[in-house]
């Protein structure tokens, strides 16, 4: 895995323009988070999206967020991918043109910035982590469509508690 | 157990203040009203109570003769906090661990205990309720969970490493406390790359320093090894493949190998259970495997099989020359003490502590012929098995349990003796507690001097109070030599350690 040498830069409360409608921009790896990467068909009716990360402990490394669409199946295609720099106590960040619809995210703070989550001896993760809603599981992974936030015309909140 | 028809004995308030708040309080809790119940037609059950959320202090009150040389710190740990916010644990396994220090100085005996403040007792604390499933208890409206140490109780055992006391739970990572006043410093880990990793509550502390434990990891079948130096840095972990691992609760060492049983008790897969108690079947038909790895490489050197048996504590094991390997344990036919009997007697219901009860068993492992043949070695309940520090992984003289011996009818449901077994001589020596006081686990320890004690904690049920009684172990028949008494009474505990000094 190659070093990301990019360091953290923007205001916490970065306002990512048309961010990533396409296709992933940055290579978003981990063992817990695994990608889809597929298109988003254009906007109908655009919608703001705030990303709000708590409890961010340190500033080493960068935040990565994956934003992804919700099927009643459970996981749809991603639509956003970024990567914030890391501020204490909170990070934010605005999507912009985000079609209506139902959504969940996940965050990641790479505190080494090596592009991967850092696991224990048995793959458990020992990065910060979080999901929409804080959805935890029982004894296991949080359900997905407990993570997932309905974003009306007016816009929504993808809201995230780092699990340290 | 039959609930006798006891003479039902008067715990004065004074008794009871340092115990609970809520004692008497009204509560919504049907297990809360019904333990309370059955404690006044059974007060033995005060063991059981638990304390609420506060600390003890207080000088022992201390009558005979305590031996001189006899200085330093009995750490305990155990469930000590069952309720908080008027809401029971349905498992005695659950309560908060509640950490004790008896210090035996110049300036007599002094006791103290602190609940560890783990992350869920802060959690719980800051909402005035319990949030956290446990491992046999689901309060209302629980929050969900990120991992094992977002429940850990820390409320198994104590153990003295480097500069810190650790207090241990048997699912997830060890507490640091400061040993000098047990306030909590924080959830250890020991490196990045075993962050979270389980570490049991019964690592064996080899005569050398070396220590030695283990941790499971029951739904992914994974058994963890930690090695760690004198100097308690760490030396090696490793993570292997273990089918049906289930919750091995102790382990041994010998000379050269690591030692375990796996007793047929495994979460059932797809079982959507409200917690991990009422995932985990028991398959009495199945072996209990004798596992045995190799210390040189941490990899499996042979696995034998036993009839279908719940082992919670193990004496010591050793080899001798020839490779064989000899153990004893307190050997139960089935896990349903833990699995009925604890869940019960939170409410105060009748539950059966007899028949589940373990055994003293002794063993016999073979690894070139790939046997492995068992024993009982005494006709009476028996648990808490111990020995002196210096004999673990080596052949031992004696070992110490507590027992119950088939005539004996104590006012209670407990074990009522303390024995100790010489094994070469094959002779048992013990000492019948008072019919209102509970034994808790024995230690076998040696003095600054080399001279050899037993000590006792106990809890008088009747009178409300607490105590510690010192026994020779070369003389547990005679009786205690010296007995410190607390001018309060805590929650019965399981597992402590001994730093003489």
């Amino acid at each position: 895995m190659t070093r990301n040498e990019e360091t953290g830069q923007g205001l916490a409360d970065a306002t990512l323009a048309r961010a990533c409608r396409t296709a992933a921009v940055t290579v978003f790896v981990s063992t817990l988070l695994l990608l889809m990467l597929l298109h988003a068909a254009p906007a109908a009716h655009a919608a703001e999206v705030r990303v709000v990360i708590e409890d961010v402990r340190s500033t080493s490394g960068v935040l990565r967020v994956q934003v992804l669409t919700a099927t009643d199946a459970g996981e749809g295609p991603t639509v956003a991918q970024l990567r914030l720099p890391a501020v204490k106590p909170q990070v934010r960040a605005t999507l912009h043109d985000l079609e209506p619809g139902r959504y969940a995210a996940r965050v990641h703070h790479d505190l080494d910035g090596d592009g991967e989550m850092a696991t224990n001896l048995v793959g458990m993760p020992t990065e910060p982590w979080g999901v929409s809603n804080d959805a935890r599981g029982r004894f296991g992974p949080p359900p997905f469509q407990d993570m997932v936030v309905e974003v009306g015309v007016d816009g929504g909140e993808l809201r995230m508690t780092l699990v340290h | 157990m039959k609930r006798r028809d006891v003479l039902q004995l008067a715990l004065t308030a004074a008794a009871l203040a340092p115990l609970g708040r809520f004692a008497f309080a009204a509560t919504g809790d049907a297990w809360e009203a019904a333990f309370l119940d059955a404690m006044a037609d059974e007060p033995w059950l005060l063991g059981y109570l638990g304390c609420d959320d506060r600390t003890f202090e207080a000088a022992a009150e201390v009558t005979g003769s305590w031996p001189a040389a006899l200085r330093g710190s009995l750490y305990r740990n155990g469930p000590g906090m069952h309720s908080l916010g008027g809401w029971r644990y349905r498992h005695l396994f659950d309560g908060d661990g509640l950490v004790q220090a008896w210090r035996f100085g110049a300036d007599g005996v002094n006791h103290q205990a602190r609940l560890v403040a783990t992350h869920k007792l802060e959690r719980e604390r800051a909402a005035g309720r319990r949030l956290l499933p446990g491992f046999g208890s689901l309060p209302p409206d629980a929050v969900g969970v990120t991992g094992a140490d977002d429940l850990n109780p820390a409320n198994i055992s104590v153990l003295p490493h480097g500069d810190r006391l650790l207090a241990l739970w048997e699912a997830g990572s060890a507490w640091a406390l400061d040993p000098k006043d047990l306030t909590t410093e924080g959830l250890v880990t020991f490196s990045a790359e075993t962050r979270g990793l389980p570490f049991s509550a019964h690592p064996r502390l080899e005569p050398d320093g070396t220590l030695w434990n283990f941790g499971y990891l029951a739904s992914a079948d994974k058994l963890v090894l930690w090695h760690f130096a004198p100097d308690a840095t760490l030396k090696r972990v490793k993570v292997l493949d273990v089918p049906r691992v289930g919750m091995p609760h102790d382990f041994m060492v010998t000379r050269h190998h690591l030692l375990l049983l796996l007793p047929p008790l495994y979460p059932e897969p797809g079982v959507d259970a409200d917690t991990l108690l009422d995932s985990l079947r028991w398959h009495s038909r199945e072996a209990t495997r004798v596992l045995v790895l190799r210390k040189a490489d941490l990899e499996v050197a042979g696995e034998m099989e036993l009839p279908a048996q719940w082992v919670f504590h193990y004496g010591n094991a050793w080899e001798d020359e020839a490779g064989v390997i000899r153990f004893d344990a307190a050997r139960a036919p089935d896990p349903l003490l833990m699995t009925e009997s604890f869940r019960e007697l939170m409410r105060g219901a009748d539950a059966d502590f007899t028949t589940s009860a373990a055994r003293p068993y002794r063993y016999r492992v073979d690894l070139r012929a790939g046997t492995a043949v068992e024993e009982p070695f005494a006709d009476m309940l028996g648990e808490f098995p111990s020995v002196l520090p210096r004999h673990v992984g080596r052949r031992h003289g004696e070992l110490v349990m507590l027992g119950r011996h088939a005539g004996d009818q104590p006012r209670h449901d407990g074990l009522d003796r303390v024995s100790v077994f010489d094994l070469e001589r094959e002779i048992e020596s013990s000492w019948r507690y008072p019919d209102t006081e509970m034994p808790e686990e024995h230690l076998p320890v040696e003095a600054a001097d080399g001279s050899r004690w037993l000590l006792g904690p106990a809890l008088d049920w009747a009178s409300g109070y607490s105590l510690l009684r010192v026994f020779r172990l070369e003389d547990v028949a005679a009786g205690p030599v010296a007995t410190a008494r607390l001018p309060y009474a805590v929650p019965l505990g399981l597992h402590g350690r001994f730093l003489a000094g």
